[in-house]
């Protein structure tokens, strides 16, 4: 009587969606939006870096000698 | 207002864009660099009264991909590089729950990241960021969904792994027999 071959495959082994995970969802997209805005505010606020604010004054010495050139063309 | 004024007001934007897409203060003042140079050169096609934003960020985009695509090879392997690189720099960001995220943002696809990034925190609007991104608000919605859907796996992962049982200790609690108790 070898009926250990009907071993009925466990199928049910983990419920993909247990009671709650609605909830986690949620409080992870909110942990995600704030996360995301503060990382960017974080960036918003740091300053300038030094070779960019040389960048610009560069930038501007060159409209300038443009300018004074008469290349501009406003 | 002078466009060339109105381009400096939007340097720490740009800055915070190219921050989030690349994850690397280095390379992301690098992109700024070529954006605002591009920009400033361009400032005659500029229509004066249109979106100055949405132009420096669609220059910064573009920028940004170009210099993706170049170095496709390096970014490939440079994901873990990256985690570690900002794992020995706690300090870095403050708190630990921002290093994760940031790590996890970097896991996303750029189009993901970038879509999530502009409409989650830049406070761009969704037709904005279509123009920006050249596609289609829908594109940018469904971008922005499976950005939020793939960050709240990575994130749901790192909680439970923090408490086990994960993919490799499995087998062994899952248990083959199931004895019938026959009396």
């Amino acid at each position: 009587m070898s009926s250990n071959q009907k071993s009925e495959r466990n199928v049910n082994q983990q419920n993909p969606n247990p009671p709650g995970s609605a909830a986690l969802d949620e409080r992870l997209q909110a942990h995600i939006g704030t996360q995301l805005k503060s990382m960017y505010d974080s960036f918003l606020t740091e300053p300038i870096p030094d070779r960019l604010v040389e960048l610009l004054q560069e930038l501007d010495r060159v409209s300038e000698k443009k300018a004074a050139r008469g290349e501009s063309k406003e | 207002m002078n466009p060339r004024k109105e381009l400096l007001e939007h340097i720490p934007n740009l800055r915070a864009f190219a921050m989030s897409l690349c994850g690397s203060a280095d390379r992301a003042d690098d992109l700024v660099q070529e954006a605002l140079v591009k920009a400033w050169s361009n400032l005659d096609s500029f229509e004066v009264g249109t979106n100055m934003r949405a132009w420096l960020f669609t220059i910064l985009r573009n920028a940004f991909y170009s210099e993706l695509r170049k170095r496709r090879r390096e970014v490939e392997d440079a994901d873990g590089a990256m985690a570690a690189k900002l794992a020995t720099h706690p300090a870095q960001s403050g708190h630990m729950d921002f290093k994760d995220f940031r790590v996890a943002l970097d896991k996303l696809p750029p189009d993901q990241r970038e879509a999530l990034v502009l409409i989650g925190a830049s406070g761009m609007s969704y037709d904005e960021a279509a123009e920006i991104c050249d596609c289609a608000v829908g594109t940018v919605k469904s971008r922005v969904n499976r950005a939020r859907q793939r960050l709240a796996e990575i994130l749901a992962l790192e909680s439970v792994a923090e408490f086990g049982p994960d993919g490799t200790s499995q087998p062994i609690v899952s248990s083959p027999t199931t004895t019938r108790s026959v009396a």
